[in-house]
């Protein structure tokens, strides 16, 4: 009896394109929408080389130092700029046309970037030249103490300062990197499968309505056929809670192999969160069709509405988790896309999987506690009306 | 011959409204009754108590000798229901649509088979069974909600309303078949409001009216509580007033109304009253065009106990 | 007439319907603009810092503290570390330095002392980096003189200073404006999902098989109608245009949204209605299924608004993604939102741009309406 149901259940939902084309189509269209718009985000640092001009005047050519250095960030396969020297009119002219996004010039000693606008660019451009100065800086300082030090005595001009750059290029900081940082492109997709997973909660009610005589038609076939509603239900559960599983694992290696997201060696962890995700999302979908007596469509609505305002909470919406999180504790500690998203955070941000299995355990609990409570109110029973 | 069915003083009501007041019946093995009332006179309310959809305020309700609740899957497994509105999966076949239903029931597949064959024999989906709902008129949808509920060969068979908004070919198809159900052991009720289905097909009406059952019999029996023995209607272009009044004193006569050419005449006794009638008319050499005699209807039953027409 | 009334007859019952998407979408519009998102950081933000000093505050780590305090907001608070994690991913804290023990003798004598830091993602937080490499960059440079702490501390803080000047060619700031930019952009997305949702809610109303047969087989022109169809979503439309440029003088506020840009931005976004409209309109023909209108509408509102610029700003977007976006009307409307960002005065030079792509967004909706008609001219017939 549960097989029969189950095959003929699943067997409808795949036939069913509004629910095959939520939950088997738009995630992957919404992926590769994520993909076009974050190809380029996704190996931002991998910089290309912009136009830049120089003044190259007298005062620009007197800094010796500095325009050794700069001259060496347009050369080489890793330049940083595509640098052209001109006049200072050329310059302000090119600027002006958008040519380059910014020129250096020197003025009384003092290197000054021109811009027009804010920008990744122009920010290079700024931090760089501010860079390249203080090292000559540094050079030209520490040569001359070198020099000082050595009054009197006959000195290797050139030798000194073949010195003073070593020590200060060579000057590399001791600072050690600790940070975790999450490739940025791979959190939009953590969202994406958190969505996916929520997808469940639409599929389930549906599941639901169709074995509930005081919705459809079809439901009170089933109630007064001679089969116990449990297995009824089961089964139609089951056979949404297929299609969804089906459907998250299906897009995260889709997600993985044809757009290359960088799930580290987590792909495991990542499956069990989306498998217990998704089974809370089919159980809050079954407990809020169970408890909700109003249309199907009404249903819905306020299923999306449960959802997004989940969603919102667990920072999706732009406002982030943390603030949710003060404002009130609880919601994203049983909401199953807080959940969700909690646990694909702790899981490349904690070395220890405590917080992890913490999502995971919490997630089952939340859904077997939805389970028993719509199961408890289904149970043998009548409708004041249908 | 037994009791399929028992309803002892089933009461249910929405909010103010009382759909069923203190209703009991019994219906008996291998017989149709029909539950005839105009829409919302608690019909299919009550088909619903007895079949424990809907929660009702008092009552008794006892199926095969059994008291029916929620649970009784014993019972539920000789039930076959057919509902006013379609219930099937759009999703799935005709014969994924009696084959699922019918497998709710029935376990074995080659049984299953075999039955789900009959039923698209008995309602004549034979050409049919690999289209989809939405590929199906109206008349036809209406045979596969049924076969969708009678696929597993069930002892008790509830109809509501199926033919509503059916061809009349369709309807025919329909009609024969529930008799067949009947023919081949099952015991059916058949709740309408067409009176006509009912004067053909039950074995036994009750008629309903905001709950109550006011009456209830065979066909016959309840025709007799009309106290119309025949209904004469003739076609009178003209007729003097002295002329109206004379037919009254005929025999038998007990109501005479004259409207806009049509003479209507009502008797509510005696055996061939249209001779005196037409010797009446000969007599006074009253023009006539066409002139046809009726036996009541459920109708005119109704008329009698309400003050009001059966449909609207 | 009569079809007008029965038009708006239609819009009361579903008046449910239309508050409902319209204050979801606001809300989230509103929230994502007025917060920081992800689209916030290519902006230059100062950095926010958690130092943790393990040594004393004086000489050199007092030096290092208060050019950090110079060039990042410091912020303090976040003693439990789960709190200072989920405040570095969601970007609270750009970074934490951890100055160990005796970082100031250390570095004085060239021991070298080893910072830490963990920081977030994120442009910023390079930036953070950057700054904090180049003053131990410095130090250490100078540490090889083996001069006294307090020359050191001379030293370092004269070529700290040594910054270089930025000049911005017109002293115009276009951040007054990114945010309206923004705003307008997102509404690429508001004004589509409502206007497909709704037009189309009301206008199946109309084009449902049962209903269209008894429109075809009266006396009323189909042209006419659908132009009579047409003219009452343009005023609902109106309406609703009137209540999003309401609506943004309280998330802009006045000073952005009452000048010339403002003005601009909200003749943009006008004719970008007025767009939606048409499309919706054509949608609309197909009286599709309220299920089928809810995919498409979230297929076209969420793709345009990626492949155009909308969530991402365009200058993030791949050349060949915004190659082909150039078919969208959206990218005319997200990109002429861009370039009033950036207007420092008006002539034509910086006008004509815009006007050039506000004009082919006008040209979308004409196309879209002849489409229309000529799909529901041969839809006269019942296939």
């Amino acid at each position: 009896m549960f097989w029969h149901n189950y095959k003929y259940a699943l067997k409808a939902l795949l036939k069913n394109r509004m629910l095959v084309f939520w939950t088997m189509i738009f995630p992957f269209a919404l992926a590769m929408m994520f993909h076009l718009a974050f190809s380029r985000l996704h190996d931002y640092d991998v910089f290309e080389p912009f136009n830049v001009a120089v003044v190259n005047d007298e005062a620009y050519k007197n800094e010796k130092v500095f325009s050794e250095a700069f001259k060496t960030l347009g050369e080489g396969d890793n330049k940083l700029f595509n640098i052209e020297y001109v006049n200072k009119e050329r310059a302000e002219e090119l600027l002006e046309n958008g040519d380059v996004d910014g020129y250096v010039y020197v003025s009384d000693g003092k290197k000054i970037v021109k811009i027009k606008e804010n920008g990744t660019n122009q920010t290079v451009l700024t931090m760089t030249t501010e860079q390249v100065a203080q090292s000559a800086k540094m050079i030209d300082d520490i040569a001359m103490t070198e020099m000082a030090k050595s009054a009197g005595q006959q000195v290797d001009v050139e030798a000194i300062y073949r010195d003073a750059v070593k020590t200060v290029t060579g000057a590399e900081p001791n600072l050690k990197d600790e940070s975790h940082v999450m490739n940025i492109v791979s959190v939009e997709f953590y969202s994406l499968i958190a969505m996916a997973c929520m997808q469940g909660a639409m599929l389930s009610c549906e599941m639901m309505n169709r074995c509930m005589p005081n919705i459809s038609n079809r439901g009170k076939r089933v109630a007064i056929a001679p089969t116990r509603k449990g297995i009824i239900v089961a089964s139609n559960l089951l056979a949404g809670y297929t299609m969804l599983f089906t459907a998250v694992i299906a897009l995260i290696f889709f997600t993985r192999i044809v757009l290359g997201v960088e799930y580290g060696d987590n792909i495991p962890s990542i499956c069990l969160l989306a498998a217990v995700g998704g089974l809370a999302a089919t159980m809050l979908g079954m407990f809020l069709s169970v408890i909700l007596k109003t249309r199907e469509s009404a249903k819905n609505i306020i299923i999306v509405i449960v959802t997004m305002v989940g969603s919102l909470f667990a920072g999706m919406f732009g406002v982030t988790k943390m603030f949710f999180d003060e404002l009130a504790p609880l919601v994203n500690k049983v909401s199953p896309v807080g959940l969700i998203t909690d646990g694909f955070y702790s899981l490349y941000y904690y070395e220890d999987a405590t917080r992890f299995i913490v999502n995971v355990v919490s997630l089952i609990v939340v859904s077997a506690l939805l389970f028993a409570f719509s199961i408890r109110s289904l149970r043998r029973q009548r409708y004041d009306s249908i | 011959m037994k009791n399929v069915i028992e309803v002892k003083h089933l009461t249910k009501s929405y909010k103010t409204n009382k759909a069923v007041d203190d209703l009991s019946l019994t219906v008996k093995e291998g017989e149709i009754l029909g539950l005839l009332g105009p829409n919302g006179s608690g019909k299919t309310t009550t088909m619903n108590c007895i079949l424990s959809l809907l929660k009702f305020d008092n009552g008794e309700i006892n199926i095969f000798g059994k008291e029916m609740k929620p649970d009784a899957y014993d019972i539920k497994s000789k039930i076959g229901v057919v509902f006013q509105d379609v219930a099937v999966f759009d999703e799935l076949t005709v014969y994924g649509n009696i084959d699922y239903f019918c497998g709710l029931y029935i376990e074995d597949k080659n049984t299953r088979a075999q039955y789900v064959e009959d039923a698209l024999k008995l309602v004549g989906l034979e050409d049919n069974k690999s289209q989809y709902p939405k590929q199906l008129s109206g008349g036809l949808l209406r045979r596969l909600n049924i076969a969708c509920g009678i696929a597993h060969k069930p002892k008790l068979i509830f109809l509501d309303e199926p033919t509503v908004a059916v061809d009349p070919q369709s309807r025919n198809n329909i009609l024969e078949g529930i008799k067949k159900l009947r023919d081949d052991g099952a015991t059916i009720i058949y709740t309408t409001h067409y009176m006509e289905e009912v004067e053909i097909l039950c074995d036994r009406v009750i008629i309903l009216d905001h709950g109550k059952i006011i009456a209830s019999g065979t066909n016959d029996e309840l025709k007799a509580l009309a106290k119309i023995e025949e209904k004469v209607t003739i076609e009178v272009p003209e007729l003097a007033p002295k002329q109206l009044s004379g037919f009254e004193k005929i025999k038998n006569v007990s109501e005479v109304v004259y409207d806009n050419g049509v003479l209507k005449i009502v008797y509510r006794k005696g055996k061939n009253n249209l001779i005196d009638m037409m010797e009446y008319l000969k007599a006074n050499k009253i023009q006539y065009n066409k002139i046809f005699s009726e036996r009541p209807t459920l109708n005119d039953v109704f008329l009698e106990l309400t003050g009001k027409e059966l449909r609207d | 007439m009569i079809v007008s009334k029965a038009f708006w007859k239609i819009v009361l019952k579903n008046i449910g319907s239309i508050i409902l998407p319209t204050v979801i979408l606001l809300m989230f519009g509103t929230i994502s603009v007025t917060s920081v998102d992800s689209t916030a950081q290519y902006e230059a933000r100062k950095p926010a810092l958690v130092i943790f000093n393990h040594d004393e505050n004086v000489g050199l780590t007092k030096n290092f503290i208060e050019y950090l305090e110079e060039n990042a907001t410091i912020k303090t608070g976040y003693e439990d570390d789960d709190r200072l994690k989920d405040a570095l991913f969601y970007e609270e804290v750009t970074a934490v330095i951890e100055i160990p023990e005796n970082f100031h003798q250390d570095m004085a004598l060239g021991h070298d002392p080893e910072v830490k830091m963990r920081s977030s993602a994120g442009y910023v937080a390079e930036l953070a980096k950057v700054a904090v490499r180049r003053y131990l960059s410095v130090a250490k440079g100078y540490s090889a003189l083996h001069l006294s702490e307090q020359e050191l501390v001379a030293k370092v803080d004269k070529a700290i200073a040594n910054g270089v000047k930025t000049e911005m060619k017109a002293a115009v700031d276009t951040s007054k404006y990114a945010k309206a930019s923004r705003y307008y952009s997102f509404a690429n997305y508001t004004i589509l999902s409502c206007f497909i949702t709704i037009i189309c809610l009301i206008m199946s109303a109309f084009n449902r098989e049962q209903v269209r047969k008894r429109n075809l087989v009266g006396a009323i022109d189909i042209k006419k109608m659908n132009r009579i169809l047409l003219r009452n979503c343009c005023i609902y439309v109106l309406a609703a245009w009137v209540f999003y440029v309401v609506i943004s003088v309280f998330v802009l506020g006045v000073e952005v949204v009452f000048t010339a840009q403002g003005a601009l931005y909200a003749v943009n976004s006008l004719v970008f209605a007025a767009c939606a409209t048409t499309i919706a309109y054509l949608i609309s023909i197909f009286a599709l299924s309220a299920g089928a209108v809810n995919g498409l509408q979230n297929v076209l509102a969420l793709g345009t608004s990626f492949l155009c610029g909308a969530f991402v700003p365009a200058e993030y977007l791949p050349d060949s993604v915004l190659a082909f976006a150039h078919v969208l009307p959206s990218y005319y409307y997200i990109d002429a939102n861009d370039k009033i960002m950036k207007i420092q005065q008006f002539d034509a030079a910086t006008m004509v741009p815009i006007l050039l792509e506000i004009a082919v967004v006008a040209g979308f909706c004409v196309l879209f309406v002849a489409l229309a008609n000529i799909i529901s001219k041969k839809r006269q017939r019942i296939a």
